[in-house]
């Protein structure tokens, strides 16, 4: 019995995880679920801190391993945590959530290299997934850190010592993380993009920070506090001048006394072609609405994902691009909502203006506004109108003087006109004065419209930060800004901007400066690198991670179907590419193969005279099935051979013993031609 | 070398079915190294021991090592000569050519370490005098394995002075027929004859010395050391004196095959013998044996 104990011991040990390895495994665990963090319910997350700490616990030998009931009944707990959070249940997130319950769970009974292998393998997914939330460049340097830092734990796991050495395991597991390298550039270059076979919901963006269809004023307030990147825009050749950058996204033209909103012209009743330009391609033509003439600047748009259908274009544009449609209303949508970074270029083409004329549906809504309430407000428009004699131009141009030379501040934090219900205009104008761009583009077409004139509000950005050797343009959120625009007829829609008069700095030089003396930029982000601009150092350091992170998305995240099939055409030539690329696959990962089969063979130190002599004696050897031992001897390994195949005796022993002689004996120079005479007689 | 062969042959009628131990102890003195025997009682070590000293025509003293056993009882005392009125050193049994260490492990270290001593220095130290000893000068010690009660085990350090650990084990069936036939074994140590003289054994010991060790076969004492060390089977590996102590063996063993030159099966023949006393496993650790089985001979 107790010999049979004996002989499974040994065996129990090498499969036990060692405690390097266990570290290994927990750090590896918490590195893979940072990033899915904001992906899984808080809950699943409490689980996780639970079994890691647990582990630890028992790692230091002060706590014990949990009976099984007490996993089973964690178990269903992550389970019931996960189906209580998932409306619908199937989804990416609760996916990865299963996953995530799993992946910490099995720290609490892993006590096997098979278990551990398993943690391994989940773990190696989980960094897959967290690929479907976000392909920063940051996150896939940090991938790759956790793949090294997995990679090491694998290892770890094979390898007999105690000591967590960790310079070398994170080095070796880092050299095999790059050798993998040119493989996995390759695929990336070559393998097909074929289509989803089956497709999840894609990551929920209802919570991301961004424009909506909506304005109530404050509500762009509350985007001035982001820094998020919105868009970047890159010029064919000069950059507009900065009082031009007024980059268009949604047309807000109904108010009912609160609140600015988009209409939708879907549910209107209002024919498909009488709002939707039927112009599926990228044509400049005219499509009946109104003559187009070319004019403004080329540019192609990268837009990080917003979840809203709509595009942004610099001012107004009639050119379209592909998969999206024009409205009515000289805005841009795309077929389906914007889920991944997109890219599309905008040709130099604008309506005519004298053409445009909008058709009476458009008009009426253009010139809705609430019938009653804000009665100081329509008496004043009415008195404007009178005193400008009826003249659209004329009367936004009084507007405008009037928040110029009247006491009206701009400010970040004005003073809530929710009290004010429906006469939040009448409160605004006389009464509080200190407002946001969408409180003056509001008032301002409030007034147009009381007076008679068709207008509406413009929500989009405006400025941005130019990089002058891209010949880019970056907007982020707090370029968020409202204006107005009115209809002249024979001039089109005209553009005004109420704020440029209260506060000019904000067109000329952007948000910052116009709040440089209520300092309260970014107030509430410390950390943002954007705020610390000015300090040379970092601000060069944030332009260049900015550069490298465009460059990243532009050129490998977007480099989807249509990309590759550029890329490889160019590179493969025409025809058949499928073909091609697949035999280029072929073709070049034999290449990887062969030059690293050659890299390892010269690595072997090079052999001497006598060394070769016998390696090629015992490839001749082998040719004939006879393999030496490792604790072979030339001679024992040369009586085997004799002994088995006798007829080789005399070739064999004379070669043996003369080599033998030679390189331990005091052999001669000579004898290694005698000798590979006697192999090539063999 | 017919010598060599006459002694191996003689030595083989009194230790039956024991070759190779006997090649290896023959080897051991011509290397100028000491032995270390470890078996249990009764294995026929002390047998071996005599047997060897008669061969080789050496002079020879055996103690009986006990845990009263002090140094003096080695090394030699002086005494009061009533004659002279003066001290007289009485030489210890150490003053010969082949001391036997009888359970050496049985002493107390302090002895022990005395003994160690002289067979490293090849002299002792008597109040202030240094006495050099007999040449040639060679210890077999035997021992019985550590793990029985009251004895002292060899430290690391103390076991390196033996070139050579050897352990006999059970004679075979035939052997053992014939030793209890009377026709083996202690009794028949008064039929043997000296083969050797002082001058013919140090001839030979000194023809040792000219055996010839190439580079292919450095490199693969080398391998065998360096793996020692990199194996991760044992506490350390073994050190660059052991790598002497393995090539002096192995060119010993040249020497009585008759080549002036050492092949790898020379190192394989000793390698066990010298390195498996000198290399602290770890628990699940190999053995030398195993060492020698994974390391390449060609390289």
């Amino acid at each position: 019995m107790s010999k049979r104990k004996k002989e499974i011991q040994p065996l129990l040990q090498q499969e036990f995880v060692s405690r390097a390895s266990t570290i290994w495994l927990i750090v590896a665990l918490v590195m893979v679920q940072l990033p899915i963090l904001r992906e899984i319910p808080i809950a699943i997350t409490a689980i996780s801190v639970l079994s890691v700490c647990w582990r630890v616990m028992i790692l230091l030998g002060r706590g014990i391993w949990p009976p099984s009931w007490l996993r089973s009944l964690l178990v269903v707990l992550g389970l019931a945590t996960v189906a209580i959070n998932f409306k619908p249940l199937i989804s990416l997130e609760s996916a990865v959530s299963v996953l995530a319950v799993g992946y910490s769970l099995k720290l609490l009974e892993m006590r096997s290299r098979r278990d551990a292998l398993v943690v391994v393998y989940i773990g190696y997914f989980l960094i897959a997934s967290s690929v479907l939330f976000s392909q920063t460049l940051l996150q896939t340097l940090y991938l790759f850190c956790c793949i090294t830092v997995l990679t090491a734990a694998q290892q770890g796991l094979y390898r007999r010592t105690d000591s967590i050495k960790v310079s070398s395991t994170i080095g070796y597991a880092g050299l095999l993380a790059l050798q993998a390298m040119p493989l996995t550039i390759l695929l990336f270059f070559l393998v097909p993009r074929i289509g989803p076979l089956w497709s999840v919901p894609l990551p929920d963006n209802s919570a991301r920070t961004g424009l909506t269809d909506e304005m109530t004023p404050g509500d762009i307030a509350r985007l001035s506090k982001s820094d998020e990147l919105v868009f970047r825009a890159r010029f064919a050749s000069v950059l507009p001048a900065p009082r031009d950058r007024y980059w268009r996204a949604v047309v807000l033209d109904r108010f009912d006394g609160k609140t600015w909103r988009q209409s939708d012209f879907r549910h209107s009743g209002i024919a498909r072609g009488e709002w939707q330009s039927n112009q599926s391609s990228n044509q400049l033509s005219s499509n009946g609405w109104w003559q187009t003439r070319e004019s403004g600047y080329n540019y192609e748009i990268m837009m990080e994902p917003t979840g809203k259908p709509w595009l942004y274009t610099l001012g107004q544009s009639a050119s379209v691009p592909k998969e999206s449609f024009l409205l009515r209303t000289l805005r841009l949508e795309a077929n389906t909502p914007v889920d991944v970074r997109t890219i599309y270029n905008i040709q130099a083409s604008v309506p005519d203006s004298s053409t445009v004329r909008p058709p009476a549906w458009l008009k009426k809504i253009n010139l809705q506004i609430p019938d009653v309430s804000n009665s100081s407000s329509r008496k004043l428009a009415q008195q404007l109108w009178q005193q400008s004699g009826k003249v659209p131009i004329k009367m936004a141009n009084k507007v405008m003087a009037m928040f110029r030379e009247e006491p009206f501040f701009y400010t970040l934090n004005p003073p809530l006109l929710t009290g004010a219900g429906r006469n939040s205009i009448d409160r605004f104008l006389f009464d509080s004065r200190q407002g946001f761009c969408s409180h003056y583009a509001g008032a301002f077409v409030y007034l147009m419209r009381a007076a008679g004139v068709p207008a509406r509000v413009i929500g989009g950005y405006q400025g941005g930060e130019v990089k002058e050797e891209e010949n880019l343009i970056q907007v982020r959120q707090f370029d968020a800004h409202a204006w107005a625009e009115i209809w002249v007829e024979g001039q089109g829609w005209l553009r005004f901007d109420p704020t440029a008069m209260v506060s000019p700095e904000r067109i000329e030089s952007g948000l910052e400066a116009a709040l440089a003396e209520e300092g309260s930029f970014l107030s509430e982000l410390p950390l943002s690198l954007y705020r610390y601009r000015n300090s040379g150092v970092l601000n060069s350091v944030r332009l260049a991670f900015e550069q490298l992170e465009y460059r990243w998305q532009k050129s490998v995240v977007n480099y989807k179907e249509e990309q590759q099939r550029e890329f490889l055409t160019k590179l493969l030539g025409k025809g058949n590419l499928l073909q091609k690329q697949t035999l280029a696959l072929v073709v070049s990962i034999a290449l990887i193969l062969l030059v690293s089969a050659l890299l390892l063979l010269k690595k072997r130190k090079p052999v001497s005279v006598e060394q070769a002599l016998y390696q090629r004696f015992s490839k001749i050897m082998a040719k004939r099935g006879f393999r030496r031992l490792p604790d072979e001897t030339e001679l024992a390994f040369a009586q085997r051979v004799i002994s088995e195949s006798p007829e080789l005796a005399g070739l064999v022993r004379q070669f043996t013993s003369g080599y033998c002689q030679l390189v331990y004996g005091g052999g001669q120079r000579e004898d290694i031609g005698r000798l590979r005479s006697i192999l090539r007689r063999l | 070398m017919s010598d060599v062969n006459q002694a191996l042959d003689a030595l083989s009628q009194i230790i039956r079915g024991k070759q190779q131990e006997i090649r290896l102890a023959i080897c051991c003195l011509l290397a100028k190294g000491h032995l270390l025997i470890e078996d249990l009682p009764g294995m026929g070590k002390t047998t071996l021991a005599h047997g060897l000293a008669q061969v080789m025509g050496l002079e020879y003293q055996r103690v009986q090592f006990t845990s009263d056993l002090l140094p003096a009882d080695i090394i030699g005392t002086s005494l009061f000569d009533r004659n002279s009125s003066s001290f007289r050193f009485q030489q210890g049994p150490v003053f010969t050519q082949l001391l036997l260490a009888d359970e050496i492990n049985r002493a107390s270290p302090r002895t022990q370490s005395a003994l160690l001593e002289a067979m490293e220095e090849r002299q002792v130290s008597v109040e202030g005098r240094a006495l050099s000893l007999p040449k040639p000068f060679f210890v077999i010690a035997t021992q019985n394995p550590a793990s029985q009660e009251g004895t002292f085990p060899l430290p690391e350090s103390q076991l390196d002075r033996f070139l050579m650990r050897l352990s006999l084990g059970y004679p075979g069936p035939v052997a053992e027929k014939a030793i209890l036939k009377g026709e083996a074994g202690r009794s028949e140590l008064g039929s043997l004859k000296q083969l050797f003289s002082d001058q013919q054994l140090s001839t030979l010991q000194q023809q040792v010395e000219q055996v010839q060790a190439r580079d292919m076969l450095l490199d693969y004492v080398m391998r065998l050391i360096t793996a020692s060390r990199e194996s991760g089977h044992f506490y350390a590996g073994l050190s660059p004196r052991a790598g002497l102590a393995l090539l002096q063996a192995a060119k010993a063993w040249a020497l009585m095959s008759g080549r002036d030159y050492v092949i790898p099966e020379d190192v394989q023949a000793v390698f066990v013998s010298v390195a498996d006393h000198r290399l602290q496993r770890r628990e699940l650790g190999g053995s030398a044996r195993e060492l020698l089985a994974i390391v390449d001979v060609v390289g």
